[in-house]
């Protein structure tokens, strides 16, 4: 059995299992259920229309490519605009990162504790960008349970260094994807409210093509949307590399 | 008049209610009245000048920022680190706060072997304990320029956490929870509040301070005069009512119009009570007079009413041409004042006219008590005698005295200081002043100047000129911490790749520039899509002529030395004559720029002939000879980038890597091979094997060498000549070495670029057709920040002196000369003002006063109050002397009646506006002291220099000089006795 089926298949079972004990789950399992989901495949390839909104309505639209494999190697590689296309990053673990600027033709290591500063501009910080250790990070609580959704409180532990006070996450009982996830920051107000929509299923895996973040307080919302997403390529480990981080 | 009088006596019951409605419903409004505290809001709002700067405020959250300073020994203690750390986490609490910047929360670019690090100066939760790793901290936060003087001062003994407040929140508010914050965390350390929403609070508390320490003092003050004057309590309680509640009615339309309390219209209240007090008691001591006398009340009151109403109506109207003069102002405030002081005038004159003669007409007639006034009058009368034989011995003596004014003005005037930064309005103890100058002390200031750019800023050229035009600004005394996103891109490029500049591409720009994008800091740098930047340096005094200068220089340079246009020219494709041209050029540029970093170290000694020798002996990066020292360098790089994990074909094997070293050695040792050269050599000397797996590994590493190659010539080329310019220098302060160093290398790389800007009036049209340039790069350049706002209201404060002077003279002039019938008496009555300003100069000089935006005001107001005093003098001296005295006697008895009220009253004014030097507003204190003195100054004037002049010209308007006066002498006596002792002063209308 290839891993691409071996993932597929289990996938269906996790699909399975959730729809089969839905109604009856505790919240660490609804939690469980999502990263699952979302960390289903054992590799991923994508493409990837980003615009960045401001609060005067002025866009911005950037390109970029993200190759993903397993839960801690990533590579994203900016294609556009001009300027910056080829600017790559390597993320490893949590805090190994490397960056490569093609204008230098140079690697450099980012040692970092940036985990919530916002990644190159998005709505998104480092740490939603990489986020799926829901379960290792959170404590979830049911906060209601609607015919369609699970609505779960997440309240991140001591240790996660997480900046935010709390999340709230609408899980699709369907699908077992979050549609909807609102963050709050430390002073208990709204800061974000992220959405997913347009889910596919795509090799097997669900995927949701439509992404939104929202920053309700600055008023700056991140809109990505997904192409050409394939799974399970057996992408080699060398493809995560400095040296391939370079050749672009 | 008549009509009047019957009117208000027919209507009196109805209008007694309208008023006390009227006053219910003003003192309602009244407790609704806010403290508008925001000196912004001072300013007029449709002015380009401070639209721009409002603008610009609220772009890069200027206006907003909240600061609290900790002083102690040394901050790098964990207790002190502890306190900041958790007022920097309870202030992030606040929802009205959305970012604070601290030593435990700020961005911090580090350098690490192998690459940079990002993340926070302090980890959150991590604040060192040992003395170790405290000073260890204390040395890398004081060696970097992002933090030194601008959140730990150099010497580490203060640190700022600085909170930006949202748009739209109550600034007063958040600051007050700051405060209780501040308050509830305790510690060792002095506490400093700095930033607007701290000084609008700090604002408020003082006017409300002075507005309830002030009022009652000076209603009191009052009380006492009115009790001495007439020695019963309606005496007291009638004029004292009536200003008060004109003042409740003013201030209440005010807040019902929709206006609030500054901190020159919180001077009505007081300023009211004391001038206009003035029209009740003429009123009430005409009554008085006519009491004595029999008849019904009403008709008694009507009478008061007739005799007294013009007087009282044409002082008032002189007082409100005074304030109303404020109307050319440049300030809002000031224009605010104005109308509003002479609504306030106009409200007690009506009010003393009608509300007085109702309140009357109620109360039971009774007679007066015989008085012991008369006694006190004679005192007074021997003292006025004395000034009748002085004026009339002496009237030229006087009058010389008056050109000697005159003259004196004319010195004094040019040495009158001005002083429009509101700072200066504090005592020097107060909280505002001690932050302010603890502020300069350790953070190079407070008060942000900001340079707009609006342009491509992204591109390479124009974030050039920001780098270079900062290096000036480093050089100007008093500035200090200029701060730009090209600060940014440089320090990045300077803790990525070991280069304090800015790149010479595009893309080099757009990649460091693309790592900090997002972050927070780049909102208060940047803004509309990156087509606007923000140059901001911090301006470390608060001397008006200083911050001027500063202004001006800042200006000239930008009108002077930043090019219109550039060209951005790709080097390698130019003709050699032009390219050599062109580097000529930009090696003139960098020599100015290391003269620049230069002066802002304090090295000395650096003789630009000698560097330019030096750059000019250099040769280039490319071509020149490589010591032996520097060939291992640039081989150890090379072996280096086989071993890394970086390479594009890592060889494990070091023989391998020696034989490559080997092999490339003799190409880069005399210039900079090209790829295709590096790539033969490489197939060469590794065995096929090494790259098996990877057949394109060679075509990657060829270029990755070159550009090796490449950096470590020119490093070398670059260090060689920095070396050899530190070594020139005969002096460098020892702090700044490290940091001299790093800047002149940053310059130096410029010298290295494939690149070179030009500005495109340099280059003929035929020329640049031939070049394969892209378009111009243009960028424009303007100044803001409150020093452009101080400098505009220096030049206000000049022309709004001016103006108010030249209108309430004019307007007086034509009420006066109508009043007298004469082109000369209009002259005339106006010379004791005009003497009384004049000597208002002379003593702003002598006390070292300087013009600010509130004494501006003392002429006009001095001019609106001081001319009734002519007046009354005038037109007693001209009833007495038509009545047939002679001038000596008509002068005489002025000067027992009139002049003696005009004495009292002006004593009784002085004292009340002596009552604002209890205040804690500095430029109040001075107004209060001046119009005091001005009171007294022009009172004296009209009964000296007034009847001198009179005398002197033989004024016709007072009356025919020619007649024989001796005939008349004995009339004098009955006169004498028949005339009121005091009280009735204006009787001549």
């Amino acid at each position: 059995m290839s891993v691409r089926s071996q993932s597929v298949v289990l996938a269906v079972l996790v699909l399975a299992a959730a729809i089969q004990t839905a109604g009856a789950m505790a919240p660490m399992e609804i939690l469980q259920a999502v990263e699952d989901t979302l960390n289903a495949p054992a590799d991923r390839e994508m493409h990837l229309s980003m615009t960045l909104v401001d609060d005067q309505g002025d866009a911005k639209t950037r390109e970029l490519s993200i190759l993903q494999k397993g839960k801690d190697k990533r590579l994203i590689r900016f294609l556009s605009p001009a300027d910056v296309r080829g600017v790559g990053f390597l993320v490893l673990e949590d805090d190994l990162m490397y960056i490569y600027m093609p204008a230098f033709s140079k690697v450099r290591r980012i040692a970092s504790h940036v985990k919530n500063e916002n990644f190159m501009g998005t709505d998104f910080t480092y740490d939603d960008m990489a986020q799926t250790d829901y379960v290792k990070n959170y404590t979830p609580g049911l906060k209601e349970e609607t015919d369609g959704h699970y609505v779960l409180e997440l309240v991140p532990n001591e240790e996660s260094g997480i900046d935010y006070s709390r999340l709230v996450m609408w899980v699709d009982k369907a699908t077992m994807l979050p549609d909807r996830v609102e963050f709050y920051d430390r002073p208990g107000l709204l800061l974000k409210i992220m959405t997913q929509t347009d889910v596919r299923r795509i090799d097997g895996y669900l995927t949701p093509h439509h992404i939104e973040m929202e920053d309700v307080q600055d008023k700056h919302k991140t809109i990505m949307d997904l192409e050409n997403v394939v799974h399970d390529q057996s992408i080699p480990d060398k493809q995560f590399t400095q040296r391939y981080l370079k050749r672009f | 008049m008549t009509k009047l009088a019957h009117w208000i006596i027919r209507y009196r019951l109805p209008l007694l209610i309208v008023a006390v409605l009227l006053t219910i419903f003003f003192t309602d409004q009244l407790t609704k009245l806010r403290i508008d505290s925001d000196i912004l809001n001072y300013l007029p709002q449709d002015d380009p000048v401070v639209r721009l700067f409002r603008e610009v405020g609220d772009r890069y959250g200027g206006s907003s920022l909240a600061v609290v300073a900790l002083e102690t020994e040394d901050v790098f203690n964990a207790s002190t680190l502890a306190r900041i750390d958790s007022l920097t986490t309870r202030f992030q609490d606040l929802p009205e706060i959305s970012q604070v910047t601290s030593l435990t929360d700020v961005l911090d670019i580090r350098r690490i072997p192998d690459g940079i690090e990002v993340g926070k100066l302090i980890s959150p939760g991590s604040i060192p304990q040992t003395p170790q790793k405290l000073a260890a901290l204390r040395e890398y936060a004081l060696s970097k320029e992002m933090y030194r003087g601008n959140i730990v001062a150099a010497d580490g003994r203060t640190v700022l956490l600085i909170a930006r407040v949202r748009d739209g929140v109550d600034k007063t508010e958040v600051a007050t929870k700051m405060r209780e914050i501040v308050e509830s965390v305790p510690g060792e350390e002095t506490v400093y509040y700095g930033g607007i929403p701290f000084q609008m609070l700090f604002l408020t508390d003082i006017i409300i301070r002075d507005l309830a320490r002030l009022i009652p003092l000076v209603a009191l003050l009052l009380a006492v005069v009115l009790y001495f004057s007439f020695h019963r309590l309606q005496g007291v309680l009638l004029p004292l009512g009536t200003v008060l509640i004109s003042t409740i009615w003013t201030l209440g339309l005010m807040r019902w119009i929709g206006l609030e309390l500054t901190i020159v219209t919180a001077a009505i209240p007081v300023l009211l009570i004391a001038i206009g007090s003035a029209y009740g008691i003429h009123l009430l001591s005409t009554y008085m007079e006519i009491e004595e006398s029999d008849g019904d009340r009403l008709d008694r009151i009507r009478q008061s009413i007739a005799a007294i109403g013009l007087p009282i109506i044409l002082t008032g109207v002189t007082t409100m041409v005074g304030f109303l003069a404020f109307l050319f102002s440049y300030l809002t405030m000031t224009r605010e004042f104005g109308v509003f002081a002479s609504l306030g005038v106009l409200l007690a004159m009506a009010l003393s006219m009608t509300l007085i003669p109702i309140v009357l007409s109620y109360l039971p007639s009774r007679r007066p008590q015989v008085n012991a006034k008369v006694q006190r009058s004679n005192w007074v009368t021997y003292v006025m005698d004395v000034i009748a034989d002085l004026v009339l011995a002496h009237e030229k003596l006087i009058v010389f005295g008056a050109v000697l004014i005159v003259a004196g003005s004319l010195v004094a005037i040019p040495q009158l200081q001005r002083e429009v930064n509101m700072k200066d309005y504090f005592k020097p103890d107060s909280e505002i002043r001690q932050a302010e100058e603890m502020m300069e002390a350790s953070f190079g200031g407070a008060m942000p100047i900001q340079i707009l750019v609006d342009g491509d800023i992204k591109d390479p050229l124009v974030l050039k000129e920001m780098f270079r035009f900062e290096k000036y600004l480093r050089t100007i005394p008093n500035l200090s911490h200029p701060q730009s996103v090209a600060d940014l891109i440089a320090e990045l490029n300077e803790q990525m790749f070991g280069r304090r500049t800015i790149p010479d591409t595009r893309e080099g720009v757009a990649n460091l520039w693309f790592f900090v994008e997002g972050n927070e800091i780049m909102d208060q740098l940047v803004a509309d899509n990156d087509t606007q930047a923000v140059i901001q340096a911090k301006i470390g005094t608060i001397n008006t002529a200083r911050l001027i200068a500063v202004v001006d220089s800042i200006d000239h340079h930008l009108a002077t030395a930043a090019p219109p246009q550039l060209l951005w020219l790709d080097l390698d494709t130019l003709p050699t004559l032009v390219r050599s041209e062109i580097e000529r050029q930009r090696m003139a540029d960098v020599i100015r720029v290391i003269a620049l970093d230069a002066k802002h170290h304090g090295v000395e000694g650096l003789d630009l002939n000698e560097v330019s020798h030096a750059l000019r002996g250099a040769g280039s990066a490319s071509d020149q000879r490589l010591t032996t020292q520097q060939i291992e360098t640039v081989s150890r790089a090379v072996a280096d980038y086989f071993g890394s994990d970086a390479a594009d074909l890592p060889i494990d094997s070091d023989s391998i890597v020696d034989d490559v070293v080997a092999g490339l050695e003799p190409l880069f040792a005399d210039s900079l091979p090209g790829e295709v050269i590096i790539g033969t050599v490489l197939r060469q000397q590794i065995p096929p094997y090494v790259y098996a797996d990877d057949p394109e590994a060679i075509e990657y590493a060829a270029p990755a060498l070159r550009d090796i190659v490449q950096e470590c010539r020119c490093t070398a080329f670059v260090d060689g000549l920095t070396d050899s310019l530190i070594r020139m220098a005969s002096h460098i302060p020892v702090a700044a070495v490290q940091a001299f160093r790093t800047d002149i290398q940053g310059d130096m790389w410029t010298l290295v670029e494939d690149h070179a800007g030009v500005a495109s009036e340099l280059i003929s049209a035929a020329a640049l057709s031939r070049l394969a340039a892209d378009d111009p790069v243009a960028a424009t350049t303007l100044q803001t920040g409150l020093p452009v706002m101080f400098k505009r209201l220096d030049r206000s404060v000049l022309r709004s002196q001016a103006m108010s002077l030249i209108a309430a003279f004019a307007v007086l002039f034509v009420l006066l000369a109508v009043r007298f019938r004469s082109f000369t008496g209009g002259l005339i009555s106006l010379t004791p003002v005009v003497a009384t300003i004049l000597c208002n100069f002379i003593l702003m000089v002598v006390f070292g006063i300087p013009l600010d935006v509130v004494t501006v005001l003392i002429g006009s107001v001095a001019v609106g109050i001081g001319i009734d005093y002519t007046i009354h003098f005038l037109a007693r001296f001209q009833k007495e002397f038509r009545g047939g005295t002679s001038e000596r006697d008509a002068l005489r008895v002025t000067l027992e009646t009139t002049g003696k009220a005009i004495i009292i009253n002006a004593s009784a004014v002085a004292l009340g506006f002596l009552v604002l030097v209890l205040g804690d507003i500095v430029p109040m204190q001075r107004f209060g002291f001046l119009i005091a003195v001005t009171m007294v100054v022009s009172a004296l004037g009209a009964i000296t220099l007034l009847p001198a002049l009179v005398l002197l010209t033989r004024a016709r308007f007072i009356g025919e000089f020619d007649r024989v006066a001796q005939r008349l002498n004995h009339r004098l006596d009955n006169l004498r006795t028949s005339t009121p002792a005091g009280g009735r002063d204006a009787g001549g209308w």
